[in-house]
């Protein structure tokens, strides 16, 4: 398992909700954290009596869209400057951009689920002036489905939730990479429609 | 704000049609699924998430792992507090919260060997339990066909 994954989940026994509260909104803010694995793991704490499951939900909910606003407005009211301070690579960026730019929602709603690009999405929609409640409605609606597949599943999983962890983060990669190949292909099909 | 709902209502509609739609499937097949098939149905599933919250035995004992907390170990597999303290003759105060490897670590132990003592621990209790168990329950047995 991760070197990091492990650290987190030590952490996460140790320091419960501090921990918890912690790890998502750094994962959802900037840091390449396995945010999906904690939820799972944490949903699996839930059925075992280390967490309160409600209390988590709750508290995964706000965190998520707390460090999501916080990166959108940042960039609004500073532009490039966070980014370049950031130090986000450039390649996420131009990724992230034409998305945002074409298919705003979507774009939004699908990164909170799988994927790497989450923080640059928030990013992005703040430098490009996605109206604020486009953004805060679909980074809702991502947020919630996100929290709600993987804390029910950790919870449901409960003891065992290690053993399944390698198939669940395969899946979830797999519906990234599939979200992002549909992507590509309608891009390059308006593209050649267009030309 | 009007033509912002107007705007959106479409993809919000398709997200939850797909939604709706996933949960329907799964609910209509789990009630004619054939009998080669029944691992998959919403019965079956019952029975895997009674599984997996039940209590842990001998067999599980492989799921302990070097991230986890004494505490979290004893909760898990239900051993006294002081079980594993006394057993690995734990000197640190940091005890029951402290990781398998923060300690370890600290006590310049190798990481997989203490591990490997943990889980020894924890089989000899849950054995010891076990046969306490199936011991009381023929005494309470033989007395109870004596009468």
């Amino acid at each position: 398992m991760d070197s990091i994954l492990t650290i987190a989940l030590s952490y996460l026994l140790l320091y419960k909700y501090l921990a918890f509260f912690v790890l998502i909104f750094l994962g959802a803010f900037i840091l390449p954290l396995p945010d999906n694995l904690i939820l799972l793991a944490t949903g699996a704490f839930a059925s075992q009596g280390y967490f309160s499951l409600t209390a988590v939900f709750i508290l995964a909910l706000v965190t998520t869209m707390t460090s999501d606003i916080l990166g959108y407005f940042l960039t609004r009211r500073f532009e490039m400057s966070v980014l370049k301070f950031l130090r986000i690579p450039e390649r996420h960026i131009k990724t992230a951009h034409h998305y945002v730019e074409d298919y705003t929602g979507m774009t939004i709603f699908i990164t909170r689920l799988a994927g790497p690009f989450g923080p640059a999405v928030n990013f992005i929609s703040g430098l490009i002036g996605v109206q604020w409640h486009t953004f805060v409605l679909y980074d809702f609606l991502g947020n919630f489905v996100d929290v709600v597949v993987f804390l029910v599943a950790g919870y449901l999983l409960g003891n065992y939730w290690l053993v399944y962890s390698d198939q669940i983060s395969i899946i979830v990669a797999s519906i990234g990479t599939i979200v992002l190949l549909v992507f590509v292909v309608v891009r390059l099909w308006k593209k050649k429609d267009i030309a | 704000m009007k033509e912002f709902w107007i705007k959106h209502i479409k993809l919000l509609l398709v997200l939850l049609a797909t939604i709706l739609i996933i949960i329907s499937i799964f609910s209509i097949l789990g009630r004619f699924f054939p009998e080669e098939r029944q691992d998959l149905a919403p019965s079956h599933l019952i029975q895997v998430f009674r599984n997996n919250h039940g209590s842990l035995t001998v067999n599980d004992v492989g799921l302990i792992k070097s991230w986890m907390t004494f505490d979290y170990i004893n909760k898990l597999f239900k051993l006294p507090p002081e079980y594993l303290k006394m057993q690995l003759a734990i000197a640190d105060t940091r005890y029951p919260r402290i990781s398998i490897r923060s300690f370890a670590k600290n006590n310049n132990m190798d990481i997989n060997i203490f591990l490997l003592n943990v889980e020894q621990e924890v089989r000899n209790y849950l054995v010891n339990e076990a046969s306490k168990t199936l011991a009381t329950t023929s005494t309470q047995n033989s007395s109870s066909s004596s009468q």
